[in-house]
């Protein structure tokens, strides 16, 4: 029965944590990666040197304790966010079976299960911090590999206690945070309901998404402070941002699909919806959008605005086709290649149009497939 | 009323239902069939929530795929097992959906009234139980003007007397407005009237007329 409920973990919760976050763990590993070696080093470093770059990036982590720090929050906040998805998974009605039937286990046995179901989850983690401490052991740096191991089990082992309390404690009504008492009072109209379901139950989402765009603004224009006014710097960064809204647009979707499968025989037209949508992405893309009021002339930052509208538009409009993340993904990595490209030779304008063409033919010829 | 032509519903490129040729006169239709025969799909695709080749159309002339908007101002759904966004309450889905179907503000104090639901429809949905969920998904598929109502299994999880109270709206929405209705369900529809109603039943993946 252990086995049999480590691989039923392993096969839903592992695995479908994944299948809903592989967008962000894609766009950090193509961010970090094509930011780190291709562009910041504009062609400058060839690629034996760019391994050279690698295997110091990693050393750094493994010998420097400011690095170490950093990596082991974001590890942290990678552990939250998986202990945030098993929770809510766990409350749905398909779940429910496990509260009545794992719990017969013995606590070690169950301990043991969502340990590896744990650790499963962690293999980006793992992948990375084995890196570090074999380079760390090459290199003769001792200490931070050894913390590096016994954080990663202290992470598993608190994750796996964390979920055996959740699944042997007697069942409780969800309580309301402050912020949902707030909101509700406050008016819902129909177009920006997904604005609520991500106060109601994706706040982390919302700000790990806010802050990863922010990074990206200003690291870019950190970066390349001396060419701050070379337009493909700016549409790099947009791209970026559009790109690290990939998660939240995704969870969009499923919140239609689940929740607001009804409003499909609502008497509204298409061409209704699709306003409708182009108002809740211009409410979402709202922050980034006032820092391009702040950091350029109104009509450059009107051009980047629509820009950054028509790909997130393009993004969304792609999940009415595909519907599956899988298939999303490779989408979304081509559209990124293709558009960067478009960018560096300077054609940022007429992505718009083609975009924001391309995003409401696709909305509208799918919308009620 | 209802009118169907070269209806197919495929899933994975598996013929689910086909309808080459069929008119349902307005009137009360207890959709019968087994499990997993097509029921709940046949009312999707009616309700406009699940795409399909061929046509659908209500009489006189408005089509469920040309005239999109007209089609589903006046025909309403309600599903077997209503899910709603967690957050919002009884009230707010009431006020969403009088707004979408063009009712009338205040249409739905008479059904809550007697349904008794006035005490909890001013509470998140995330707080009701699947009846309490159920009982909301039945007054929404109420508002507005429709000409056609889908139930889907509407007997199931109401209590024993909210079963009454809704034969009661049924028959009088029929007879007072002349809104017709097509109920998918398991069990017999134990009312005087209601047990009178003409039957379709969905089988070898199509849809038959029972005279009676």
């Amino acid at each position: 029965m252990t086995r049999s409920l480590t691989q039923l973990l392993i096969k839903t919760f592992s695995r479908g944590f994944f299948r809903v976050h592989s967008g962000m763990l894609l766009f950090l590993f193509v961010a970090v990666f094509s930011y780190c070696f291709f562009i910041l080093t504009a062609g400058t470093i060839t690629p034996d040197k760019a391994l050279l770059f690698n295997i110091i990036f990693m050393l750094s982590f493994a010998s420097a304790p400011i690095m170490m720090i950093l990596v082991f929050i974001v590890w942290t906040i990678y552990t939250v966010k998986s202990w945030q998805y098993v929770s809510a998974q766990l409350r749905m009605d398909q779940y429910q079976f496990l509260f009545y039937s794992s719990t017969a286990l013995s606590k070690r046995k169950q301990f043991k299960s969502w340990f590896f179901a744990q650790l499963f989850i962690s293999i980006p983690l793992i992948v990375y911090g084995l890196f570090s401490v074999v380079a760390g052991a090459i290199y003769g740096h001792y200490l931070i590999p050894v913390l590096i191991v016994i954080y990663l089990l202290f992470l598993n082992g608190i994750s796996a206690f964390l979920y055996l309390q959740l699944i042997n404690r007697i069942m409780r009504n969800e309580e309301s945070t402050r912020l949902n008492k707030l909101t509700n009072s406050w008016k819902k109209p129909f177009p920006i309901l997904f604005l609520y379901d991500i106060i109601h139950r994706k706040k982390l989402a919302f700000f790990i998404t806010k802050i990863l765009c922010w990074a990206i603004l200003s690291g870019v224009f950190l970066l390349f402070a001396d060419l701050r006014n070379d337009l493909r710097i700016a549409g790099m960064a947009i791209l970026g941002i559009a790109v690290a809204h990939t998660f939240l647009i995704y969870q969009g979707q499923r919140f239609e699909v689940q929740y607001l499968s009804f409003s499909k025989n609502f008497p509204y037209s298409r061409n209704r919806l699709y306003v409708q949508l182009i108002l809740l992405y211009v409410l979402l893309l709202l922050p980034e959008g006032i820092w391009l009021f702040i950091r350029f002339d109104a009509i450059t930052a009107s051009g980047l605005f629509l820009l950054l509208l028509s790909i997130t538009l393009l993004f969304r409009s792609l999940l009415y086709w595909l519907g599956r993340m899988n298939s999303y993904l490779p989408w979304v990595f081509g559209l990124f290649i293709l558009f960067f490209w478009i960018i560096m030779f300077q054609w940022i304008w007429v992505l718009i149009p083609i975009n924001f063409f391309l995003s409401y033919a696709l909305f509208f010829r799918n919308y009620y497939r | 009323m209802l009118q169907f032509q070269q209806f197919k519903k495929l899933y994975a490129g598996h013929l689910v239902l086909e309808i080459d040729k069929m008119t349902i006169d307005p009137g009360i239709y207890w959709l019968k069939g087994a499990n997993g025969s097509g029921k709940s799909t046949l009312l999707k695709a009616i309700a406009g929530l699940l795409s399909f080749e061929g046509q659908i159309s209500l009489s006189p002339g408005i089509d469920l795929k040309k005239q999109s908007v007209a089609y589903r101002k006046v025909v309403n759904f309600a599903e077997a097992e209503p899910i709603f966004p967690e957050f919002l309450t009884g009230q707010e889905m009431i006020r969403m959906f009088v707004s979408a179907k063009a009712g009338q503000p205040g249409q739905a104090q008479y059904y809550l009234e007697t349904m008794q639901m006035q005490h909890y429809v001013k509470q998140p949905v995330s707080t009701y139980s699947s009846g309490m969920l159920k009982k909301l998904s039945l007054v929404l598929a109420f508002m507005g003007q429709p000409e056609l109502i889908l139930l889907d299994e509407p007997l199931i999880t109401i209590d024993s007397d909210s079963l009454q109270v809704l034969y009661s709206w049924i028959v009088e929405k029929h007879q007072k407005e002349g809104t017709s209705f097509l109920l998918a369900s398991h069990q017999a529809l134990e009312h005087e009237s209601l047990s009178k109603a003409q039957v379709l039943w969905v089988e070898n993946q199509t849809l038959k007329a029972i005279a009676r």
